[in-house]
Order: C-alpha cells, then structure tokens, then sequence
C-alpha cells in the first residue's frame, strides 16, 4: 500500500468509525420511544391489536394530548388512564402524542 | 473527496468496516461498540421473553440468545378463567416463534445448570456450554415447599397449587368438574412477596363463579395469609353482591398462616384458623425466586434477587441482571406486567449501556386487571419513578369503590384487550 493511500485510509477509519459510534448511540432508544413502548403492553404493538382497548396509531398528535390532558385533569372520564397519567408532565405528554402521531399510517 | 475516485472510497469504507468490526470501537467509558455483543436471556415468561424481543428491537445488531425449557409458555394470567371454565388452556398457550421469525432472537429449549459469573458462561442440560457479554435471568418463582409440613411437589398432585400454569392447571380444573355438589373448596394462600398478589382473590371469584352455575349450594374457604387491605375489601363488596354466602374469608396472617398440611385427609392446619377439612385444597406455597437464581449466586437470605432498580443489574454478580418475579423491584408488585415492565427496562438499559450512553428518567408501568365474573373487573395501577436509586410509586391506585355496572363491565373488556396487548408484546407478535 502506497503511503499516500495509508493516509488516506487512516482518515477515512477515523471518519467511518465516528460515523458508526453516531450510528451505534443513535440505537440506545431514547426517552420517548421507551415511554412509549411502556403504552404497548396494553394497547398492543406500535399502539395496535389488543381490541377493546383504543387504538393509538394513526391519531392526531392534538387528540392524543387533549385526550391525555382530558384524563389527568378528570374532565375526561375514564377507568385505569386518569390513574395512569397523573405520573406525566405536560412535557412528556407532549412527547408521547408526537411519538404515536408520528408512526406510519 | 476530490482526490479519491469513487471506487476508491467504497475500497475504503470496506476497509474501515473490516477494522472495525475486527477490533471494536472502543467508546468513552469503556463501552464496547460496533462488535456483536452476546446477550443470554433465561427463561421464556414475561420477562425474558419481553427482554429478549426488546434487545433486537432496540438493537439488531445484538446477539440475542434465550433459553427456555418449554417449547410453548403457559400464561398465570387468565389461568383462573381456565378453572372457572370460561377459557381453554389452549387460550393462555403461546409460542416462541414471534420471537425468532419476527425479531430474530435465537431460541435455545433447555435448562440451564450453572452459571459462571466470573468466566461469563453458563452450562446448559444437554453438556453445552455457552458464552455471554450480558446476561439477563428471569426464572420466576420456586414454592418453599420445606415452611409447610406435609406439602412437597409430590403431594401437589393431590392438593395443587395451579400457581404455575399447565398441568397444574388441569389438575385443579378436573378436581373442580368432580366435586360433587354442597363440597367445600380451600383456597390457602401465602404471606407476600409472592407472585401475583390479587390473583388468589380472582381465584376465589371465578371459582365461585362456576361453582354457583354448576354446583351452587358447594362453598369456599379462602385463607389469605396477606391479611386484610383496601382491594380486598373491594373483593368482599364483589362478593357480596354475586355470591353471597359463598365465598368465606379467613384471616390466615401472622400466627394463622398454614403450617401443615395433609394429603390424605385433604386438611390444612394452622395456628389460629385451627385444621380445615376440604374436598379440594388449593395449597399455594410461600415463595422464592427460581432455583437457577440461587444456584447462580443471585439470592439474599430472603430467597430473592437484590437488583439497581435502574437497570435490574444484580448487586450480586457482575454482568447479570435479574428481572421478573424473581427480583427485588418493590413497590412494583410480582405480576406479569411488572415483569414485562423490567424486560423493556433492562434491555433498554443494556443497549444504552454497550453504546455508552446514560439511561433516562421515565416511568415504570404496572396494571393489575382481576376478574370477578366474565363481565365485572377491578384494576390496580401503578406508575414508578426512580427516586436516589429506589422506585416510588408517583401514581396508580384502584379502581373507583363505587362504580356503575357498565363500568366494570368496561375493566372487564379492557382485561381482555390487556391479555391480548401484554402476549402479543411479549412474544414478539405482531
């Protein structure tokens, strides 16, 4: 190998590995998406499939949270979510709509 | 760029992938990049099985490893409806393909023996030995058989415990379909920490439940060594109102709690409650984590697993995690959600972990649906937060005390859509 290719190699090692330490820590999931996988217990996989309980996927994010507001406030009558999202932030309530309204159609 | 041809630079890039994957990144903290880290999960419950999916889920490039004896998984949730008559086994049996064929987690059917905390391995049933970077063990609970004279997994056969689901399960339902009618049915139940703490009151309601279609003058005698508390009290109401005087409760805490038993006589003796004579007793014995836990070194001398309660990391042993009923997460109680919880937990930590990362605050979810009948349920909820270390419950609580019948008729459709949710995330279904 050519001295000039060695360099040039040594270079790109050093571009592709942090290229791949970005991908690599991009793959530890990050707080929305393990909030919402907690939801998936219930309301099925990517918010789906568990029948009598609603659906998450496909709704608007405005819903999710006016729904989600609606519960923790109590103007929303419900059995087990009032519960539930007494726990939550505004933030993280936020977080959560824009996470399932953001999942394919 | 303008320097290197483009043919050239794929050259390049294939090189510095070989390096690469060769040797491992090696990233600030010591955490080890861009190699295939091995992940050995044991046991296939709601734990494991939730762990192992979320590894690939949130990792794919992991190899993921989980061991488990059975070929198919027998749910402990919905096992009273089995009782009861309203589901078949068949209903709370799962597979372990989704897994596999969906997430690509390998599936090993076996027991492991030993476990080697120092030389990252462990020894499995058939004389193979395997390899690990992180292991996760979820193996459920052991009955302490030796706190109770008279009871052992032989005599089990005569008065079950139906506390793991299957052939237990059978049992106990074929001794039920037999009892003639005007027979008395014991439910003896442990003082906590054991696994699922409603589900003896589910038991009691559902077994009255066929019992009062089919046998209605037979009865039941419940003793519940965890006492008294607020859910039971919603129970009793329950109770009260759709099977009144069948259902008697008998404080077995402290000094009632059962210390013999006998299998040909079909009684039961305590300090207090004096010696109770059944036609079926369903004896659920005081409980430990799963033996593998202690052979491994993992149990403290309360026969349970002291674990971070932020990653499940055993304080123990280096490099496992225990989660599931087997570890200590209290106040998250030991159900199949909880463990279900952990699974998501740990394998969220771990990945986050091997890519150098810092775990966030969330929240560790727990829901408790018990069934009274086909049409009314009650629910428990409880949301974690870790506080300096130690989860604290931040919200959840019981379903309303006083509520219309279409509400619970409401808990009881969601119990149905929860058993559907918590299998199919569990298993890797989609």
């Amino acid at each position: 190998m050519k001295r000039n290719t060695f360099m040039q190699l040594m270079a790109f090692s050093a571009v592709t590995s942090l290229f791949l330490t970005n991908a690599v820590m991009a793959e530890a999931p990050d707080k929305a998406r393990i909030m919402a996988d907690a939801c998936q217990t219930c309301h099925g996989p990517n918010g789906v499939g568990s029948g009598k309980i609603p659906e998450l996927k496909g709704l608007e994010k405005s819903d999710i949270t006016e729904s989600l507001l609606g519960f923790r406030s109590g103007d929303e009558k419900s059995t087990i979510m009032g519960r539930y999202v007494k726990a939550l932030s505004d933030d993280e309530i936020n977080m959560l709509a824009e996470y399932f309204a953001g999942l394919d159609k | 760029m303008n320097q290197i041809n483009r043919r050239k630079f794929i050259k390049l890039l294939g090189a510095a992938g070989v390096a690469s994957t060769t040797s491992g990144l090696i990233l600030p903290g010591g955490a080890i990049a861009g190699s295939k880290a091995r992940v050995v999960v044991v046991g296939g419950g709601f734990g494991g099985a939730t762990c192992a999916c979320y590894l690939r889920r949130y990792d794919s490039s992991l190899d993921v490893t989980l061991i488990e004896p059975n070929n198919q998984f027998i749910t402990c949730p919905f096992s009273n409806t089995v009782l009861a008559g309203i589901k078949s086994l068949d209903f709370i049996t799962h597979n372990y393909d989704g897994l596999h064929k969906n997430y690509g987690v390998k599936i090993i059917h076996d027991t492991v023996i030993s476990i080697d905390a120092t030389a990252k391995n462990l020894k499995l049933k058939n004389g193979k030995t395997l390899k690990y970077d992180k292991l996760v063990v979820s193996p459920g609970i052991s009955f302490n058989w030796d706190e109770i004279e008279g009871a052992s997994e032989e005599n089990s056969k005569i008065m079950p415990h139906a506390w793991k689901a299957g052939t237990q399960t059978t049992l106990l339902r074929k001794q039920l379909e037999a009892m003639k009618d005007g027979g008395k049915v014991i439910i003896a139940a442990p003082r906590k920490p054991f696994r699922a703490p409603p589900a003896p009151y589910e038991r009691a309601s559902l077994i009255a439940y066929y019992l009062k279609k089919t046998k209605p003058s037979s009865k039941i005698l419940f003793v519940d060594s965890s006492g008294d508390s607020e859910e039971l009290a919603m129970f009793r109401k329950g109770w009260e109102k759709l099977y009144k005087g069948m259902i008697e409760w008998v404080d077995g805490s402290e000094q009632g709690e059962i210390i013999s038993a006998d299998a040909k006589t079909l009684s039961l003796t305590g300090r207090t409650v004096g010696n109770l004579k059944g036609d079926i007793v369903n004896l659920i014995p005081p409980q430990r984590a799963g033996d593998i836990a202690r052979v491994a070194g993992l149990t403290d001398k309360s026969g349970w697993c002291p674990v971070s309660q932020q990653n499940f990391a055993s304080r123990l042993q280096k490099d496992i995690h225990v989660i599931g009923d087997a570890c200590i997460a209290d106040p998250m109680q030991k159900t199949g959600h909880s463990a279900n919880t952990q699974g998501k937990i740990c394998a969220a930590a771990i990945v986050t972990e091997l890519s150098g990362g810092t775990m966030p605050d969330v929240t560790y979810n727990v829901s408790i649906y018990s069934l009274l009948n086909p049409k009314y349920a009650l629910s428990s909820a409880g949301v974690y937060r870790l506080k300096n270390g130690k989860l604290k419950q931040v919200a959840g609580g019981l379903s309303a005390k006083k509520a219309s019948r279409k509400t619970r008729l409401k808990e009881a459709r969601f119990a149905s859509g929860w058993y559907k949710g918590i299998t199919m995330d569990t298993f890797g279904k989609t």
